[in-house]
């Protein structure tokens, strides 16, 4: 298995230059990070540790995510790819659970569970992604800053400079873009 | 939508947040007036902007391994009938709940059967939720109505997935109330809901009692 920032780093070029099976490759090492987080949670000592969960996402993103070994110039670029390449993963990711707890049995869910549920409300990522498409035809910016933030794991500080416009921008379009995908569905 | 349009429809939603929320509506109105379509688009996305409360606040990669947590959960613990955990012998599978899955066993010291609630392999990492699993049994144990279960022991044993913990009480056989709501006729349903809310009064009256003094000590 891969594990070093500049193999990923390669991957990650690779897969760019059209390359097929780097995906292949790159899949697993999200996934390995995806059990890792889930297990985490699991063992977490209290509910709602949102500091420790936060700094455990962030580990996560930058052992995927490294541009140590990225030439600054390159550096828009290389986020870019990357944050492509984990909406991918975790699209499909999404796709393929949801396929299995179809085919399994329905879920029984005790009342705790589904208060745990309620709390923890997230959007549907196969929707969004789909959605995030609709945006990009029609402002690819605000698309591009909602892949990079929502699916890249970027702080909006990084993406102003990434982007080459001022952080006050990116919160704007950010703040439209959400409203305008909440919307999108809320009404789907 | 045309490119222009959006952009009128960025600059307006954009200059309405700006103003004081008891303001908008009037500066929308007079700034979009003429055109009621525009206006329209604009309010949805403001309504949306404050109905979105956390949306998108997680980032995928986190909420994805969260969902992925919440389906281990749900899991059925991988035991056997016929496996022998400690003294207890599997004879099958009642239920699940919330904190884990419920079998019915045969205990061979005492021989008599048992409900062996286990807690889920990977809750005996979190000592919030093995706190709550000694809560719950000591809560149960601290209980002596007629209406409500009985508990034998807790301990821990081992498993194919590793050491977790156990609750074993009393074993009733029956159907769950809800199984007999809804297979009853309407008479019986009928006079159940007469029934059992005096008889629950009664055993809340008691458990709560329990429960205060508990907390006065």
């Amino acid at each position: 298995m891969v594990s070093s920032p500049h193999e990923v780093t390669r991957l990650l070029r690779a897969w760019s230059d059209g390359d097929e099976a780097a995906l292949a490759r790159l899949a697993p090492l999200v996934e390995a990070e995806l059990h890792r987080l889930a297990g985490s949670y699991l063992r977490r000592e209290r509910p709602g540790h949102t500091l420790q969960t936060t700094a455990l996402v962030n580990e996560a993103y930058l052992r995927l995510i490294d541009d140590s070994a990225v030439e600054w110039r390159n550096r828009a670029h290389f986020y870019g790819i990357a944050a492509q390449l984990m909406r991918r993963i975790l699209v499909d990711h999404a796709r393929r659970r949801r396929k299995l707890k179809r085919g399994g049995d329905p879920l029984r869910v005790s009342l705790a569970e589904a208060e745990n549920a309620a709390l923890e409300s997230s959007p549907d990522i196969i929707a969004l992604d789909e959605a995030l498409s609709s945006l990009a035809k029609l402002d690819a910016r605000k698309s591009q800053i909602v892949e990079l933030k929502f699916f890249g794991g970027m702080q909006e500080e990084a993406i102003a400079e990434v982007l080459k416009i001022s952080l006050r921008t990116v919160q704007r379009e950010w703040n439209l873009a959400r409203a305008w995908l909440y919307n999108e569905l809320a009404i789907s | 939508m045309k490119a222009e349009r959006w952009q009128r429809i960025e600059q307006l939603y954009h200059a309405t947040l700006e103003r004081a929320a008891n303001q908008r509506a009037a500066f929308l109105a007079e700034a979009g007036a003429g055109d009621d379509g525009l206006c329209r688009e604009v309010e949805e996305l403001l309504r949306a902007n404050e109905q979105a409360g956390g949306f998108l606040a997680t980032p995928a990669l986190e909420q994805e391994a969260k969902d992925l947590a919440a389906e281990s959960l749900a899991a059925p613990v991988a035991i056997e009938i016929g496996q022998e955990l400690s003294h207890y012998k599997i004879l099958s599978r009642l239920g699940s709940g919330g904190m884990g899955e419920v079998f019915l066993a045969r205990d061979s010291i005492l021989e008599r059967c048992v409900a062996l609630k286990l807690l889920p392999v990977q809750f005996t990492q979190s000592t919030e939720r093995l706190q709550r699993f000694a809560r719950e049994a000591k809560a149960a144990s601290a209980l002596n109505h007629p209406n409500i279960i009985t508990i034998y022991e807790i301990g821990e044993v081992v498993t194919a997935e590793g050491k977790t913990h156990f609750i074993a009480t009393e074993f009733i056989e029956g159907q769950t109330l809800r199984m007999q709501t809804i297979e009853s006729d309407k008479r019986l349903r009928q006079a159940l809901s007469f029934k059992l809310p005096r008889r629950w009064t009664q055993l809340t009256k008691q458990g709560s009692s329990i429960a205060t003094s508990n907390r006065k000590m």
